[in-house]
């Protein structure tokens, strides 16, 4: 009962996060293409994966295609690294840690 | 009557951001940077457009659609990109110059034989 | 049929127009753009403007029914960009 309770928790703050992280996205691309330069630095990151199952995958997939400046390419064919697409890419090393401690520790979370 | 007027403004916004997505996938430099703009904003644009549907029709058969319509549209939506990136990655579809890094270039154990079964 | 009251009808308007508008840019890109993914990722955008305008006449005409045809285009326009990825890779293994 308790467990459940939890979840219904989680999952509801899930979904907070993830329509905030929706406007804000928006809301960052919205800048980007009213305003004349294009000021973005892309880059192609490789992310490893701690998740394993399938639906964490689907769902990290879906979560890092709708937040702010990043969108997922490629998973490899053993399904422990993910490579993703970053507009403002400043380190690659600093992105790959704020992914791994932000949206999979959620993702992780939401699943367990 | 308030209802009224947020079904209208969020109808406004909705199709203010599916303009977006469309001046983006002009503007845009390069594949990857406009997959950004026409998968984010047009998703969002059409939620916008639902909830709009569903505040001014409030009628169970009609709120039970739009939700089904948004579920769909953002399950989806993101894996139509993935899918279609990774191809255009593999056929070398060009980057835009000022792209810096890129790890999917030279990725270890890559095995073409495996990969030609996955979709 | 429900009487219509202004607001929502210029509303509904207003975002006609700026669909269509978004139609024509949509458009020029398909035609400029330079590889055939690029084509794919404008044929997706369309889909999602037509959802977009099967709305704005949802409003206008005010009949729900509008809203299965918003239903039916959003379930078939994924199968057809899975389609164009496969095809794209098959092409791309063939080659």
């Amino acid at each position: 009962m308790r467990y459940i309770l939890v979840k219904i928790v989680q999952i509801i703050a899930f979904a907070g996060f993830y329509l905030w992280e929706l406007i804000k996205a928006n809301l960052v691309l919205a800048y980007d293409i009213l305003t004349p330069t294009h000021h973005m630095k892309p880059g192609i990151v490789e992310i490893p994966l701690d998740i394993k199952s399938d639906y964490e995958i689907m769902t990290l997939v879906n979560l890092i295609t709708m937040t702010p400046g990043s969108l997922s390419l490629d998973v490899s064919e053993d399904k422990k690294r993910l490579y993703v697409h970053v507009l403002y890419l400043e380190d690659a090393d600093a992105y790959r840690e704020e992914v791994k401690s932000g949206l999979e520790r959620r993702v992780k979370e939401v699943w367990s | 009557m308030i209802s009224e007027w947020i079904s209208a403004v969020l109808l406004v916004l909705g199709a203010f951001f599916m303009l977006l997505a469309a001046i983006g996938v002009l503007r845009f430099p390069d594949l990857y940077i406009r997959m950004h703009s026409a998968t984010k904003a047009s998703s969002f644009g059409a939620l916008l457009m639902l909830v709009a549907v569903s505040i001014y029709f409030p009628v169970a058969y009609v709120i039970t659609e739009a939700v089904l319509v948004i579920l769909f549209i953002f399950l989806t939506a993101p894996i139509a990109s993935h899918m279609i990136g990774r191809i255009a990655h593999l056929l070398k579809v060009p980057k835009w110059e000022k792209t810096t890094t890129d790890e999917l270039e030279n990725r270890i154990n890559y095995d073409e034989k495996n990969d030609k079964n996955k979709i | 049929m429900m009487l219509l009251s202004t607001i929502i009808t210029s509303a509904a308007n207003i975002a006609m127009g700026m669909l269509l508008l978004a139609f024509f840019l949509a458009f020029w890109r398909l035609v400029k753009g330079p590889s055939l993914p690029d084509r794919v990722v404008v044929l997706d955008l369309i889909a999602s403007l037509v959802i977009g305008i099967t709305l704005a006449i949802t409003f206008l005409s005010g009949e729900k029914v509008y809203l299965n045809v918003a239903v039916m285009i959003a379930l078939i326009t994924f199968m057809g960009t899975v389609a164009f990825a496969i095809y794209l890779k098959k092409r791309y293994h063939d080659k």
